[in-house]
């Protein structure tokens, strides 16, 4: 093999998938004829055919991947299914709130709406032979409380000695079970792009940074079961999360992230930082909470489910998370200038839940390049 | 033919690597670096395209359906079968026509005005 092609087959790795698979051979064929053509002229002219393929290289690969990301692929999800969608986050909001001003929270209104959501849920997925794609958020959010909810239950069952701690193991075996079976599931078979590898480590090594900082401060004495539940418990919920989207991903194609996107609300929505909780003193704080309601639960589904285009959904999930970053930081450092306040195991916790949504969209991808026909089989999702 | 008209108004005006390529391919189908060439031996030199960008133009090219990638292949052994050989479409032909009229106007423009000389 020639130098060209070597290393144009090197830059190929920056291109889109689709069009490596389309156009790789004959670019590569193309890269050893301009090899071909200079090989009598010196090295001089060899050098400076290598600079320009590189250069060719990185500036179409990116204009590949901008175009790919531009390129309208989806049907806007009708506004009524999009305020749908934004039903639980604002429940969430106004229920927080509430508790804020009036101590208890409004948990019967979310009683019934999860009875609502239940009751009438397989009505419309009986009566329309499909699964609503507004339901897809909510249910993103069900799935996360359930694994809460069962790791409780069970760690009770174990009798008085039963705490936090043991709850808390329990719901992190679960959560790493859903989620080690529905990635075998999804992409048994399929080559896992090595991107997601990565970002799986990086997501689980993500929980054990808060522990060796912790121990740093002061002697950690907890039992293996504690230490395990500690390190993975956010992981692997955000791994799970992860995991529910993509099952939504196979079966309705195109929606891959609102069921991550519905825990990702929730995950989001649990910190006390998006509240605002540990600024109560900063005459701040309700446009903050105003803005972070609207940036979360009403412009983020409206943007991911009316967006067109690959970048219109990637802008509704990625922006809420980085201002949300960004805040957790800028907000003590500089606003209220107390950088004691920033804590390094919610700065890790936000950035594993970041890691979380990369993953989500590196799969994303990847199962959207399924074959045309296989996508065809699949139910397409309607209102 | 006005229907036709309206379907090339909307692919104009071409950008140059566009126009350089379905010029290329205006006498015969022809596979990457071939149109390459051509369009280098056009310009003499001025219109370069790396695999990228002639890859890129002819990926958007054929979305558009200005080309097709054509079947026939030559005999493998007097060539790579890495090659994809690519022809104009009616309605690339159209487009690269309306496009050379459009062209051929604005030079018959600048000569009225002398800004450059007669056609030899």
């Amino acid at each position: 093999m020639k130098t060209a092609e070597r290393l144009y087959r090197v830059l190929l790795h920056l291109y889109p998938a689709d069009h490596r698979e389309t156009y790789g051979q004959a670019m590569l064929q193309h890269a050893q004829d301009l090899e071909r053509d200079v090989r009598d002229k010196g090295r001089l002219a060899a050098a400076a055919l290598y600079l320009k393929l590189v250069g060719d290289g990185i500036a179409n690969a990116g204009r590949e991947h901008w175009a790919a990301l531009r390129a309208s692929n989806f049907d806007p999800v009708p506004w009524p299914a999009v305020l749908m969608a934004a039903v639980p986050g604002l429940y969430m909001a106004l229920s927080r709130r509430h508790a804020d001003l009036f101590g208890p929270a409004l948990n019967v209104l979310g009683v019934v709406y999860i009875a609502l959501f239940a009751l009438v849920l397989p009505i419309m997925v009986w009566r329309r032979r499909c699964f609503p794609v507004w339901a897809l958020l909510p249910l993103g959010m069900l799935a996360w409380a359930l694994t809460f909810m069962a790791g409780t239950s069970l760690s009770s069952l174990a009798g008085p000695v039963a705490g936090p701690d043991l709850s808390m193991a329990v719901t992190t075996i679960l959560n790493g079970m859903l989620a080690v079976g529905i990635f075998y599931t999804l992409l048994r078979g399929d080559r896992i792009p090595k991107s997601a590898l990565v970002v799986m480590a990086l997501i689980l090594l993500s929980g054990l940074l808060p522990l060796v900082h912790l121990s740093q401060r002061a002697p950690v004495n907890l039992r293996p079961h504690e230490i395990l539940a500690a390190a993975l418990f956010e992981p692997l919920q955000a791994l799970m999360l992860v995991a529910v989207g993509l099952t939504a991903a196979r079966r309705y194609n195109i929606l891959a992230l609102p069921a991550v996107f519905g825990g990702y609300m929730l995950l989001f929505g649990d910190s006390d930082y998006l509240w605002g909780s540990p600024y109560r003193d900063w005459p701040g704080l309700p446009l903050y909470m105003a803005g972070m309601v609207f940036l979360f639960f009403v412009l983020a589904p409206a943007g991911l489910l009316r967006a067109k285009t690959d970048l219109g959904r990637a802008t509704a999930v990625f922006a809420p998370a980085i201002v949300f970053l960004v805040g957790r930081v800028a907000v003590p450092a500089f606003v209220l200038g107390e950088a004691a306040r920033i804590y390094p195991g919610e700065i890790v916790f936000s950035g594993t839940i970041l890691l979380s949504l990369v993953l989500g969209w590196i799969l994303y991808r990847h199962i959207g390049r399924a074959p045309i026909e296989e996508r065809l089989e699949r139910p397409q999702p309607v209102l | 033919m006005p229907g036709s008209r309206d379907n090339t108004a909307q692919y104009l005006p071409l950008t140059p690597s566009v126009f350089h390529i379905l010029l290329a391919l205006a006498d015969g189908e022809k596979h990457g670096y071939a149109i390459m060439r051509e369009v280098e031996n056009s310009t003499a030199g001025r219109v370069s395209m790396g695999p990228g960008t002639l890859y890129g133009a002819i990926k958007r090219l054929l979305k558009s359906g200005l080309i097709a990638e054509t079947a026939e292949r030559p005999d493998p052994a007097l060539d790579d079968a890495r090659r994809r050989y690519y022809a104009l479409s009616g309605l690339g032909r159209d487009v690269l026509a309306a496009e050379s009229e459009h062209l051929a106007r604005m030079v018959a423009i600048a000569r009225n005005k002398n800004v450059i000389g007669a056609a030899p």
